[in-house]
């Protein structure tokens, strides 16, 4: 046995008292001999206190400071500090699809019949996506920011073009944007990227050769009347397949297979929107996938289809 | 129904990482023990074991015992071990120590007697390892290696783990903890990620992302490093480390036991003091008498009772004192010639009945005999009745035997052994030339001899141990002396080499202790600093060594000889001398001294506290980095921001960069303070404070440094950090290619992923900026940086490494994508600068503070790890 060291030669040693574990955990809780709680005693639990108040304010504080610092003298609320190439964002915008499906892994659009209730979902999308196009006028201070655009009368700086829906028959939501006769439209955007110009395909003779036929066709109509019309970034769809292209029927663009070249560059102007076209397909086959395809097409703008570069990938299905 | 054209190669790639790291870990961890095992191997052959051995008829003292076979004749002497299992076939008192295969603690003899049925209790066999205590004897060899008893109880004991050094017994319990640690937590946030509905594989990544983040992988090959770097070094300064563990128990070490003669003394003795009447002279000072006549008939008697010869090559040969006396007189005058002069006709050896030796010589110059004694001062001066003076011979009074007593005494009392010499010169007469001297019935007389004088011998203690003890005892380490010498020897000794510092050192004899309760000898050890243990034997040095580490006390033993075998192998360290030590001394033993210098354990507890402070740092630099690599996925969950760290980064810094930094601690030196400490009791490898400091201070400042370059990315590229908040449901879906930003731009998701990874790269190069920083300031747990510099070569590189592996990841462009990483711009670097500069400065002042011992010692509570 071992002598507690404490003690004097001739000094017996005390047993020491037996805690129950419920005992001890009171002790740790609060202890009257020593005044402990949890285990340290109110003056070091407050010093603790004061200095982690103290280092972690001053941790706060430093973080505070740069992000402050960097925020106000790097960064323009209104300007992205790194542009087109110099940013992750490039200088390739994607192309996007209205309305999107509710599960976020697929790009099926699919509904049954002609009932309002099958193709409820898809028009409140698409109703929900174009009440910015429809309420401009409410929306304060973007209303009197609209110029009247042209090919010839580009906006000036702070002002934003129109994108006048209302004029798109079928594909308008008072016609339920044509779901119900089994053709529907589907509106198709392009990526806004701060800063960036397309370069359109101006001379008719360098047009790409993979372009299908029917815009070609259509860029050539256009151009002949009026070479503006060249100031276009271009969009077609067709069926992925040959097989698709044949079910899918014939495609109507609204208000042109195109958006406009006065919309860019996009500088985040007050009230600015997006340049639209909305594609009517006309008489898709039902009753089967249809897979679809839709390019946007200038210069430069980048196609990989691998990457899913300038191109959108969609599916119909109606039965 | 998905359709996934392109199917994502992450997954795959963190696959292959994850089975790299593993198959990469192992075979480093098989080349550490691979190389430590070597050195181990070196180390075995370079203490050979050899036999005697009579093969064909020729006898070979330096046949190595594996080459024994069966059949062989075999010598063994007392203090050597049985080189095999052999049979005894002719003896003298050869006794045997079986303790270590029987467990019987007596040593037994063996003879060339009839043998019994059961080998084991055999009187003619003796086995192999067991330990010859007495006596001689020949044997042929029955069975060697496995065959033996001792093999194949050996072969079961094999089977059976050995007990943890106290070392991995902390590496042991910490790695359990971490892992605990580490599967809760991935337990925790793989519910927290199922509930806010990722699914099922993305969660399985973040859980092993978290396990791979808490796990210090960086630990093993430090322990290792510096255990064999250390050996190294230590190799270097003459010191073999068999047991690589026992280095760092050194440095935990808080008791020495250390044996006198041999470890403190240079088991040499010498002639220290000599006394002619009334006068004592110091050996070194002996010159001015060189004409005494007094002088000159000592000499003459001392160079006859020496029984000590004089080889050709001029060594001397012979028991110790008998040496010490020539080669005292070596200096004075020609033994030789001497020996020459004065013919040997009778010599009655020494024996421990009558404490004397005489011999009886023929002097050629008168043609007289002379009777020549030796021994213990009160024998002889019992025999004298005159006594040679300076002046002439007078009768030897009893005053005079008063003087001669007390001068014996004050020498006996400073730890000398000594000497009486005594002559007479026989009258021819009755003592003709032609006398035949009988020593069986002694026909001529051995009283009314001349009293000559006194020499003091003793055996000095090594020189650099005095400096040596004080080193450690400075260190907190308390030395007791254990030897078997006598009281009064053991306490000049221990005085001189400053064991005992005050008068009032305890002495405790064998006897003394045979008395004692374990109770009493553990008070006695309380209360008593400085001890010494006077005329003990190997069972109470093993028990002395008990009674300390039954105190809590991590016990070295430092001995030479036999006798300390139990004590050294009880022993947490036990230290022998290779040059002077026995071979069983040193197969016991953990560490063998090969130059016999003691200051060498002084560089061995130091070396031993390196190792753990060094292990210490690392560890701390290790776990910093946890905190960093955690709190993003918290982040991630709590705020809904896009995910700030990746599980392919996190690798990147625990298995890529932080690695070599982590090692390269190992090599820091020793910090200022290491020998002034008490050596730690209950201390941990990881303690609360190094938790706080890693995970409460430097990890948040890290983690601040990260999150502050993943928001400056995102925000350059257009998404304000009130932006981010609140996205994550959006910008981890798929099918949205069109989420805006703070400005307007829509980003797909392609786009916005690699924008994640940019932010996550300029995270996982802030980590790497602020954990260079931290190889910096866990450099040091107690000094200035500007105290210590940047000596450490391997940091400096590990840092430089550090840096180039970052660049490597982010700009080597299939590294880049492999490693989830992403070419950053160079101005990214610098974001964590400011943070890296707070954690160098806090830390700093922390040290300052712990230096200072400033606010009642405050922050060494805290943080002092």
């Amino acid at each position: 046995m071992l002598r507690n060291p404490k003690l004097e030669e001739f000094q017996m040693d005390t047993k020491p008292p037996r805690k129950s574990f419920q005992h001890k955990f009171s002790d740790f809780l609060h202890n009257d001999e020593t005044g402990t709680i949890l285990g340290r005693t109110p003056e070091s639990w407050s010093k603790i206190l004061v200095f982690y108040t103290i280092f972690y304010a001053a941790l706060i504080a430093l973080f505070a400071i740069c992000m402050v610092t960097f925020l106000q003298q790097f960064i323009n609320p209104r300007v992205p500090r790194l542009q087109q190439e110099y940013s992750v964002i490039g200088t390739s915008p994607g192309l996007g699809f209205r309305p999107l499906p509710a599960d976020v892994r697929s790009t099926l659009i699919y509904y049954k019949g002609t009932g309002y209730e099958s193709y409820k979902f898809w028009e409140d999308q698409l109703i929900d996506f174009l009440s910015v196009y429809k309420k401009k006028g409410q929306t304060a201070g973007t209303g009197q920011n609209i110029f009247n655009c042209d090919f010839r009368n580009p906006p000036p700086p702070g002002k934003v073009c129109d994108v006048d829906i209302r004029s798109w028959d079928p594909c308008i939501e008072e016609n339920h944007f044509s779901f119900h006769k089994s053709s529907p439209c589907i509106f198709l955007k392009l990526n806004r990227i701060y800063g960036w110009r397309p370069e359109f395909f101006d001379d008719l003779a360098s047009l790409p050769r993979d372009m299908p036929d029917d815009l070609v066709s259509y860029i050539t109509n256009a151009t002949a009347n009026n070479r503006d019309y060249a100031n276009m970034v271009w969009v077609s769809c067709q069926g992925e397949t040959p097989a698709d292209r044949e079910m899918l029927g014939p495609i109507s663009y609204l208000p042109y297979p195109g958006f406009p070249g006065y919309f860019y560059p996009y500088e985040n102007a007050e009230g600015y929107l997006s340049p639209l076209v909305a594609i009517h397909l006309q008489s898709p086959k039902t009753g089967i996938i249809l897979n679809i395809e839709c390019r946007a097409w200038a210069k430069n703008i980048r196609y990989d289809r691998r990457e899913k570069l300038g191109v959108v990938h969609f599916e119909l299905m109606l039965e | 129904m998905t359709n996934k054209i392109n199917p994502s190669y992450d997954n795959l790639y963190l696959g292959c990482v994850l089975i790299a790291v593993d198959v990469i870990c192992g075979l480093f961890s098989f080349y550490q023990n691979y190389k430590s095992s070597k050195i181990m191997k070196t180390f075995n052959s370079m203490i050979p074991v050899y036999a005697n051995c009579v093969r064909d008829g020729v006898m070979d003292s330096e046949t190595p015992v594996r080459n024994l076979v069966r059949g062989d004749i075999v010598e063994v002497k007392a203090g050597d071990i049985v080189p095999a299992d052999i049979r005894i076939i002719e003896s003298k008192g050869f006794k045997v120590d079986n303790s270590s295969l029987t467990g019987e603690s007596i040593a037994v003899l063996r003879a060339n007697v009839e043998g019994t049925s059961n080998i084991l209790e055999s009187p003619n066999v003796a086995f192999f390892s067991t330990q010859c205590v007495e006596g001689w004897a020949l044997g042929v060899v029955l069975c060697c290696g496995d065959l033996t008893a001792l093999g194949r109880v050996a072969g079961l004991a094999a089977r059976l783990k050995p007990a943890l050094s106290p070392l991995a017994r902390e590496l042991k319990s910490f790695m359990r903890c971490m892992s605990l640690w580490a599967l809760c937590l991935g337990f925790f946030l793989a519910i927290a990620s199922l509930i806010i509905g990722y699914p099922f594989m993305q969660t399985i990544i973040f859980v092993i992302g978290i396990i791979v983040a808490n796990i210090p992988e960086g630990l093993q090959p430090t322990v290792t490093a510096s255990l064999t770097l250390t050996a190294q070094l230590m190799v270097k300064k003459q010191c073999l480390v068999k047991n690589l563990d026992a280095i760092e128990a050194l440095g935990a070490c808080t008791t020495i036991c250390s044996d006198k003669t041999g470890t403190l003394t240079q088991n040499k003795m010498c002639v220290h003091h000599i006394w002619m009447w009334n006068q004592t002279y110091n050996v070194s000072k002996i010159d001015s008498e060189k004409n005494n006549k007094v002088f000159q008939s000592l000499t003459i008697c001392g160079a006859l009772c020496s029984t000590a010869s004089i080889q050709s090559d001029g060594n001397i040969s012979g028991d110790a004192s008998e040496k010490a006396i020539l080669n005292f007189l070596m200096e004075h005058d020609n033994p030789m010639t001497i020996r020459d002069n004065f013919p040997k006709v009778a010599e009655i050896p020494f024996n421990s009945a009558n404490k004397y030796q005489a011999s009886v010589c023929l002097n050629k110059y008168d043609s007289k005999f002379v009777v020549l004694m030796k021994g213990a001062p009160e024998y002889i001066a019992n025999r004298c009745a005159t006594i040679a003076l300076k002046t002439g011979n007078t009768s030897l009074t009893t005053e005079m035997m008063k003087v001669v007593e007390l001068a014996t005494e004050k020498l006996a009392n400073s730890g000398e052994r000594v000497l009486a010499f005594a002559d007479l010169t026989l009258n021819t007469k009755e003592f003709p030339i032609d006398f035949e001297f009988d020593i069986d019935n002694i026909n001529f007389p051995l009283d009314k001899l001349r009293f000559l004088g006194l020499l003091g011998l003793m055996d000095p203690p090594r020189q650099e141990v005095g400096n040596a003890i004080r080193r450690v005892r400075e260190a907190g380490v308390r030395v007791m002396m254990v030897t078997g010498d006598h009281p009064a020897t053991a306490r000049a000794i221990a005085h001189e080499v400053g064991i005992a510092t005050s008068e009032n050192c305890y002495i405790i004899t064998g006897t003394e202790l045979r008395d004692m309760s374990s109770d009493v000898l553990n008070w006695t050890l309380e209360k008593y600093y400085e001890i010494v243990f006077a005329r003990t034997s190997p069972t109470q040095k093993l028990q002395i060594v008990e009674a300390c580490q039954s105190r809590g006390d991590v016990v070295a033993v430092t001995g030479d000889g036999v006798n300390d075998a139990p004590a050294l192998r009880k022993a947490d360290i036990g230290i022998s001398m290779g040059l002077t030590g026995s071979q069983v001394s040193k197969q016991t033993a953990d560490i063998v001294l090969m130059d016999d210098n003691f200051a060498t354990i002084v560089t061995g507890i130091e070396e031993g506290r390196k190792i753990f402070d060094n292990l210490k740092k690392s560890v701390c630099y290790i776990l910093i980095s946890n905190a960093p690599e955690i709190l993003p996925v918290l982040m991630f969950i709590l705020f809904s921001i896009p995910l700030p760290l990746g599980v392919m980064t996190i690798i990147c810094v625990d298995l890529g960069t932080d690695m070599w930094p982590a090692v390269s601690l190992a090599y820091e030196s020793a910090e200022s303070d290491v020998m002034d400490r008490v050596p730690r009791k209950s201390e941990r490898l990881v303690s609360a404070r190094m938790l706080r400091q890693a995970y409460g201070h430097l990890g948040l400042m890290e983690f601040a440094a990260g999150m502050y370059a993943y928001f400056i990315v995102m925000a350059e590229h257009g998404f304000y950090p009130a932006a981010l908040i609140g996205i994550r449901k959006k910008w981890d879906n798929v099918a949205i290619n069109d989420l805006e930003d703070s400005l307007g731009q829509e980003w797909t998701y392609a786009e916005r992923k690699e924008l994640e990874r940019a932010a996550q790269a300029a995270y996982f190069v802030a980590i790497v900026v602020t954990q260079m920083t931290n190889g910096i300031i866990c450099k040091t747990r107690f000094n200035s940086f500007f105290q210590v510099g940047m000596k450490n070569r391997i940091l400096n590189m590990g840092l430089v490494f550090e840096l180039i592996l970052a660049c490597l990841l982010c700009y080597i462009p299939g590294l880049s994508n492999f490693f989830q990483t992403y070419p950053i711009r160079v101005r990214w670097w610098f974001l964590a600068i400011p943070f890296a500069v707070l954690m160098f400065v806090f830390d700093e002042f922390r040290k300052y503070c712990i230096r200072n011992v400033m606010y009642n010692g405050w922050f060494n509570n805290l943080s002092y790890y």
